[in-house]
């Protein structure tokens, strides 16, 4: 699975690369979009490095990033994955927050969620 | 002979907390494969060097070119973000260098590691990068 693993890292990483030139346009409602996107292209990685292969739903990806919380003891894990589903929902009803609302929830899925996602998803294919 | 990355501002709404003494929210990228993976730098290193010039929809800014100019380093998933450093804030943040649409271009030549060893960015040969 470590091959499929890694595909869908280089997916997040284009997902990340569309997140960033949506961000430097200061296309906020984009930008969260494609971070919602990373983050599951993420997720499925990190459940393929440890042989579970999650199916393309909302519901699963929730469940695994919990529990991973969980295992880590890192609430501030759960905390920016639930931003990351309020940025879905933003591109699907813009306006429901403000300006400084997203850039704050958008810092969090970034600096806390991809970063820690991605960190994990290489170490454990490091391991191999 | 440095590194030389061209990059898009960003806003952030405030850099990560464990750089926000040093940091202002906003930053320019470089992918981590030119900087912090050869230089094995980490998260809180400072990254020193010159502005070459920025631009705003084509347009150079006076009076920023050959300005010195430092950043503070966060790595997210293989990119580098640079956060300008709370000594260049001032003269961007003067020059209205708070919004997105501004194009950066610098010449990076030096690191500082938090344990304060320097290091000389690519002394030997110019890269040039794009973030």
């Amino acid at each position: 699975m470590s091959d499929e693993a890694r595909e869908k890292l280089r997916i997040a990483e284009e997902h990340m690369d569309n997140f960033y030139r949506a961000l430097a346009r200061g296309e906020l409602d984009k930008a969260g979009e494609f971070l919602w996107a990373t983050v599951n292209a993420l997720v499925h990685a990190l459940a393929l490095t440890r042989g579970e292969r999650l199916p393309a739903k909302h519901g699963p990806v929730r469940d695994f990033v919990r529990k991973l919380a969980g295992e880590l003891e890192d609430e501030a894990l759960w905390d920016a994955f639930r931003d990351a589903e309020k940025l879905h929902a933003n591109f699907y009803s813009p306006g429901i927050f403000e300006e400084e609302e997203l850039r704050a929830m958008i810092d969090n899925v970034v600096n806390r969620l991809v970063r820690g996602l991605y960190e994990l998803a290489e170490s454990e294919l490091r391991k191999g | 002979m440095p590194l030389l990355v061209s990059s898009p501002i960003y806003i952030s709404d405030a850099p990560p907390s464990s750089i926000a003494d040093e940091a202002r929210y906003v930053f320019i990228t470089v992918p981590s494969r030119w900087l912090s993976k050869p230089y094995e730098l980490s998260d809180g290193d400072i990254i020193s060097g010159e502005i070459v010039e920025v631009r705003y929809k084509g347009e150079e800014l006076e009076g920023l070119s050959g300005a010195p100019a430092s950043f503070v380093l966060w790595t997210v998933a293989r990119v580098d973000h640079l956060y300008i450093h709370k000594s260049t804030w001032p003269l961007l943040r003067d020059h209205g260098v708070v919004y997105e649409g501004h194009v950066m271009v610098v010449r990076l030549d030096r690191a500082i590691r938090t344990s304060g060893e320097e290091v000389q960015l690519y002394p030997k040969r110019e890269i040039k990068v794009k973030g």
